[in-house]
């Protein structure tokens, strides 16, 4: 290959170094902001993807009663999944190898009393030793490790499978005087009389870990049971905080007085076979005569803030893409304009001494290629400083529907790279070439006499 | 005085005398009527007093039978009431043995057999499920409503009063009831409950075959009630009340903590 044209084009740039220094600096810049918003946008995707599906519990694939996800708080018996419905669907999935864990969910609503005083609650309730599954899965841990979604105590999980233990969110907590959850007393343990008026109320409630939950069995009796306080949490949804309460699927059952649940949740092994497996179940059940709704997780009836989010995001980052690949586009068009036409008379005499027109403005696009290939380089290692820097800072960051906890973590996103330095270069190549192609057309006279001008 | 002219003013005098006498009736007439419309606490009163409101001790059992989104349910309670103070204890089914409701002043509390405490119902949350039909058969008209006679209109044929209650606190229940009193013997006949915005929530009828003896009166007292729920006309509750009887209950019968088993 011929290296001549680079090493004319090398020598060039140290001619109007001033401009070159500002074109480059301007491509640096537009460079490295499209490093940190990808890397911003890789971070809240993953970290919203990873919530969706471990955090909140999800799963990949949602199953629920046909018009459950909308009318299960209506009529809950009608719209929830009976015993027939829940062992149809492990014999469904039961050989699917694309399946990593599953279970039953339910959700519901009552009083949570400490005797003295009672709020609403809304109840969570999956198994806790699925839950911790879920919890400590390696995607949940890479983006979310970092939440915690106990302000004080320990995990359901880290309990008897019997044992009637209950999280709930710090808001309640600090109403119900349970704001020192602990381990639950033994069941031998006597029960203390409170008296609501004495001064020394609020210290015995807290010492007391139990509370009673109430609500409408699903047979239309009032029902009652006891539960120990031992977690406060945050929550993911600024709706339910003030009342939001976490406990094991069965005790939850155990309320309603049912044996049904509101929803069942698959995980898969990886986030890449959902679609087909979406179509493979809801196949399968309507096969075997049943009357289920299958969601995949990013369903926007299923996932409303990870949709709204993402959508809103993407929105922004492609806004704000266009404007730095405005600013970059005429920051090099300008550039190269200028130069150009500064250089006419140097034109004229490359054409002089028999370079072709497809040869002088090939020798400009080396030129500003250089420049471009230059300043990315520059421009990557803003970013990359940008990015330890911005990490380091731990910086306070709340997406909608999570809990908080989280802090600002740009994350490298390869297909941001590639895409970024593929449309500079594009972009670079386009601005000189349209800048070079009309002065290259002049004829040499005019070129040399500077009369193109 | 001549007499002449006492022939003269004779006329005048009986004539003054008959109109003396016409205002006087006239007026005895009026006071009359209006001594016949009794206050709306009266009314109230005496209809809370059909229901169960006296100071002394009533018991009684009734069957409730509800239809709550088809499912059928039938239970069988055991009220004590004195006072301000009332416990309903479940007596049947088998598995809802031992349940109690107790309602002091507008509180109201739940607890049933496994329970280390009872949970506190305050007046807002009894608009939940079978909270809100126990509350409706406790509720004390005359202690929480502020009441004014509206008008008059028949129920199933019977002349009575239409009353507007509207709470006294902001702890009551309901915000507002529409509530018809027979004018005859001043029994309740049927409520309409109100929420906030003035919109029906449940709609309440009353019979009073029952009797109750109280110091040698023989007084009508509650039979049977009928809660319907416009939003949902598919559900029901029917109560069905046993004759009461007048009994010394003490004040610990209504202690939660001697409740709880």
């Amino acid at each position: 290959m011929n290296s001549a044209p680079f090493k004319m084009s090398l020598r060039n740039l140290s001619r109007n170094k001033r401009r070159n220094v500002a074109t480059g600096f301007a491509i640096a810049l537009g460079f490295s902001s499209a490093l940190v918003l990808g890397g911003f946008m890789h971070q809240a995707e993953n970290r919203m993807r990873a919530f969706t599906i471990y955090g909140s519990r999800t799963g990949h694939i949602a199953i629920y009663k046909k018009g459950g996800l909308v009318s299960y708080e209506g009529n809950p018996k009608k719209y929830s999944l009976n015993p027939l419905d829940l062992a149809a669907l492990e014999r469904i999935t039961a050989g699917m190898s694309q399946i990593q864990m599953q279970g039953p969910e339910m959700v519901g609503q009552g009083l949570v009393s400490n005797g003295c005083q009672s709020t609403p609650f809304f109840a969570t309730a999956i198994d806790p030793q699925l839950d911790w599954k879920v919890q400590q899965h390696p995607y949940n841990l890479e983006w979310n490790g970092e939440l915690v979604n106990l302000a004080r105590g320990r995990e359901l999980w880290e309990y008897p499978d019997d044992a009637t233990v209950m999280a709930i969110s710090s808001p309640i907590a600090s109403f119900l005087h349970k704001d020192k959850p602990g381990d639950p007393p033994e069941p031998s343990a006597k029960v203390a009389a409170i008296d609501c008026q004495a001064a020394d109320a609020k210290d015995k409630l807290a010492a007391d870990l139990t509370v009673q939950l109430a609500a409408n069995a699903w047979n239309g009796r009032l029902s009652g049971i006891d539960a120990d306080v031992v977690a406060n949490m945050r929550t993911s949804n600024p709706l339910y905080e003030g009342g939001f309460v976490r406990l094991p699927f069965k005790h939850l059952q155990r309320l309603y007085e049912t044996k049904n649940a509101t929803s069942y949740s698959i995980w898969l092994k990886d986030n890449d076979h959902v679609p087909e497996t979406v179509a493979l179940i809801e196949a399968k059940t309507k096969a075997a005569g049943l009357n289920l709704d299958v969601y995949a997780w990013d369903d926007k009836r299923l996932s409303p803030y990870f949709n709204g989010t993402m959508q809103f995001c993407n929105m922004l980052a492609w806004f704000t893409a266009a404007i730095l690949a405005s600013i970059v586009i005429l920051s090099v068009f300008n550039s190269a304009t200028m130069t150009v036409i500064e250089r006419g008379s140097e034109i004229g005499m490359m054409r002089s001494l028999g370079f072709t027109r497809r040869r002088v403005r090939v020798l400009f696009v080396i030129e500003m290629t250089m420049i471009a290939a230059i300043s990315m380089a520059a421009g990557g290692l803003i970013g990359v400083v940008s990015f330890f820097f911005v990490n380091r800072a731990g910086i306070a960051l709340r997406l909608p529907g999570m809990v908080e906890g989280m802090t600002l973590r740009l994350a490298v996103n390869p297909q941001i790279v590639l895409l970024s330095a593929t449309l500079i270069f594009v972009l670079a190549i386009f601005a000189s070439l349209l800048a070079v192609w009309a002065v290259a057309k002049n004829g040499i006279a005019a070129l040399v006499s500077g009369s193109h001008r | 005085m001549t007499t002449q002219t006492a022939a003269a003013i004779k006329p005048q005098v009986l004539a003054q005398g008959v109109r003396i006498l016409a205002a006087w009736t006239t007026l005895g007439l009026a006071t009359a009527g209006l001594a016949a419309t009794p206050s709306a606490d009266t009314l109230l009163k005496d209809a809370d007093r059909a229901r169960g409101s006296t100071s002394t001790g009533i018991i009684w059992r009734a069957v409730m039978d509800t239809v709550d989104d088809g499912t059928k349910t039938s239970v069988t309670y055991e009220l004590k009431v004195k006072g301000d103070l009332a416990v309903t204890e479940t007596i049947a089914p088998p598995e809802n043995k031992g349940e109690y409701f107790v309602s002091k002043e507008r509180n109201l509390w739940f607890i049933k057999p496994g329970m280390k405490r009872a949970v506190v119902i305050s007046a807002r949350q009894k608009l939940m499920g079978p909270a809100s039909n126990a509350d409706i058969v406790a509720t004390n008209y005359y202690r929480d409503y502020n009441g004014k006679i509206t008008g008059e209109a028949k129920i199933d044929g019977v002349d009575c009063y239409t009353l507007d209650l509207t709470a006294k606190a902001k702890n009551v229940t309901y915000s507002g009831i529409h509530y018809w009193i027979s004018k005859a013997d001043h029994l309740g006949l049927k409520a309409e409950f109100l929420s906030l915005k003035g919109d029906v929530i449940k709609t309440t009828t009353f019979k009073y075959a029952n009797k109750l003896v109280v110091d040698g009166k023989t007084t009508p007292f509650v039979s049977a009630m009928a809660i319907a729920d416009p939003a949902k006309p598919a559900n029901s509750a029917v109560v069905k009340i046993e004759p009461p009887k007048l009994e010394a209950i003490p004040d610990d019968a209504f202690d939660i903590a001697k409740l709880k088993k």
